[in-house]
């Protein structure tokens, strides 16, 4: 009985793990820019069938073809931003939102007509036995999820809360003409916001095809999810998003496991409905992180 | 130092500043002032180039900026203190200051950058006291002095001031006034838009009086405060 549960709690804690770099990655463009990139789950789907192609296909070694997928993806993230958000500097938010989802419609196409419709996978980064605890099985690849994942997150933190260009760039979301009046390249900043979570999503991308698969059309719900996480640690707070997207990883596998796999999907959406009625500024927010975004 | 040369701004839709010329002198304190919609704020945007300039030339130190990124302008030695102060309310005033010499990070030493960060210290004692502390948490005199700070930490040749007094108490704007008239007795050319028409002038070397986007009478600062017609018209009679 016990030990199920336990099962359920740690495989929760796998998916919830990418949730949370999803969430993460919001973030990030959230607080330089505003905009929702909705196009931060076709990062995560690139991270795991880029780093399939150079390291199935093209055969590369394990550590090129990762260095070279999340050079790939941020190369990727930076036009992102370059092509289609920066020439529109100052146009309306809602469409630049907009603008998100045409490009993960488009980065869609190109990733099933590169790599068709079927999914993906290659072996785990270390082979060996599975490790029992309490009678739950772990796969050693989930470690791994959960290693990198909790390694991201902290650099990230230390990135903005302990460097100057982390500081820099959390300056600009607060106050973008301050930013400008101090001598900040705010345009740079952007460039660099979609580029860190392009990196962040690829590389939870990378971590999890091993485990879950990875295919083309993936991307969209895992956005959903890890805009859920965001939306539910507060829009802007990247700890907040982490912690939302652990607990919507858990739900979801507790869903699948003691009612129905078929509505694993829906937990994250109840939760969001019930955050948006309930309590708009999240768990973890005020109403002041509406306006102050902090990581 | 700074030449205005007949420029033209527009700002949401409106024609804020009309065919403006103004000449700032090396090493003076210039005061521009004028009713509320006079253009003051947006004649400083234009100079940092946050809007951007229809017509006209500005010139600094002979270079012509106006078409220059706001980056290039602080480069240049132009460092604005916005109206409302805009400090990065989340982090702390050492972080502000730092985050103020933003541009210097990688062109000037370590020991340097903690020079300019004791400068402000020394103008402001204040600051230091709380340099740990968030800077949204400080009271409306400190963070102005903090956002001087911060302007300062550019080591500018020209600082520009939009309405340093609004919204402080008649002993704060003292102490701040008192060190802005420091600043230019180390050299250091001043323009500031105030509201507290008399006081600034009462500290500036020359005046200008904007009105509805332009200038409409400038002269020494003495000659305007004596000059009923305008103590009438701005200072309150």
């Amino acid at each position: 009985m016990f030990t199920v549960l336990l099962q359920f709690i740690l495989s929760g804690i796998t998916v919830g793990a990418i949730y949370a770099l999803v969430g993460l990655g919001f973030n990030i463009i959230y607080n330089a820019t505003s905009i929702i990139n909705l196009a931060q789950g076709e990062f995560v789907v690139m991270g795991g069938l880029i780093m399939w192609f150079f390291s199935q296909s093209l055969q590369l070694p394990f550590f090129t073809s990762i260095i070279l997928t999340i050079l790939l993806v941020g190369l990727i993230g930076l036009m992102m931003e370059r092509l289609t958000i920066n020439p529109l500097k100052n146009a309306d938010l809602l469409l630049m939102i907009m603008i998100t989802v045409a490009v993960s419609i488009v980065l869609r196409g190109i990733l099933m007509f590169k790599f068709g419709k079927d999914p993906y996978s290659y072996p785990p980064f270390t082979e060996g036995e599975p490790i029992v605890i309490l009678g739950a099985v772990i796969q050693q690849q989930v470690l791994w999820v959960l290693g990198i994942t909790l390694t991201c997150i902290g650099l990230i933190f230390l990135f903005f809360n302990k460097t100057m260009l982390g500081k820099a760039m959390s300056a600009c979301a607060v106050n973008p003409t301050a930013a400008k009046l101090v001598g900040i390249n705010v345009s740079r900043m952007i460039m660099l916001s979609f580029i860190l979570s392009a990196i962040l999503g690829a590389i939870g991308g990378i971590a999890i095809t091993p485990i879950s698969l990875m295919e083309y059309d993936k991307g969209p719900s895992l956005a959903v999810k890890g805009f859920c996480a965001a939306i539910m640690g507060g829009l802007g707070n990247g700890m907040g998003a982490v912690v939302g997207g652990f607990i919507i990883g858990i739900l979801e596998s507790l869903t699948a496991g003691y009612i129905h796999s078929g509505f694993k999907d829906a937990v994250a959406l109840v939760i969001l409905l019930g955050i948006l009625f309930f309590k708009p500024a999240g768990l973890f927010g005020s109403k002041a992180t509406l306006s102050v975004r902090k990581f | 130092m700074l030449d205005i040369r007949d420029i033209n701004v527009f700002y949401g839709g409106i024609h804020a500043v009309k065919g403006l010329s103004i000449n700032i002198q090396e090493k003076k304190i210039v005061s521009v002032i004028g009713a509320n919609g006079a253009g003051k704020s947006t004649l400083l945007k234009a100079i940092m180039n946050l809007v951007p300039v229809k017509f006209g030339e500005i010139y600094f130190q002979g270079k012509r900026i106006d078409k220059l990124s706001t980056q290039e302008i602080v480069k240049n030695g132009i460092s604005l203190v916005p109206e409302g102060r805009m400090l990065f309310t989340h982090l702390t005033v050492k972080d502000n200051l730092l985050l103020g010499a933003y541009n210097y990070y990688k062109k000037i030493t370590k020991s340097e950058l903690e020079k300019r960060i004791d400068k402000v210290y020394e103008l402001f004692p204040i600051l230091k006291e709380r340099q740990k502390q968030i800077s949204g948490t400080l009271s409306g005199g400190q963070q102005q002095m903090l956002a001087i700070g911060r302007a300062l930490m550019t080591d500018p040749k020209l600082l520009i001031l939009d309405e340093p007094s609004m919204g402080l108490a008649p002993l704060v704007v003292k102490e701040i006034f008192k060190v802005v008239k420091y600043l230019n007795e180390q050299g250091m050319t001043i323009l500031m838009v105030e509201q507290n028409a008399r006081a600034a002038l009462k500290l500036s070397d020359y005046g200008f009086v904007l009105e509805v986007g332009e200038v409409v009478t400038w002269g020494r600062s003495e000659e305007l405060l004596a000059d009923e017609k305008i103590t009438k018209a701005y200072l309150g009679g």
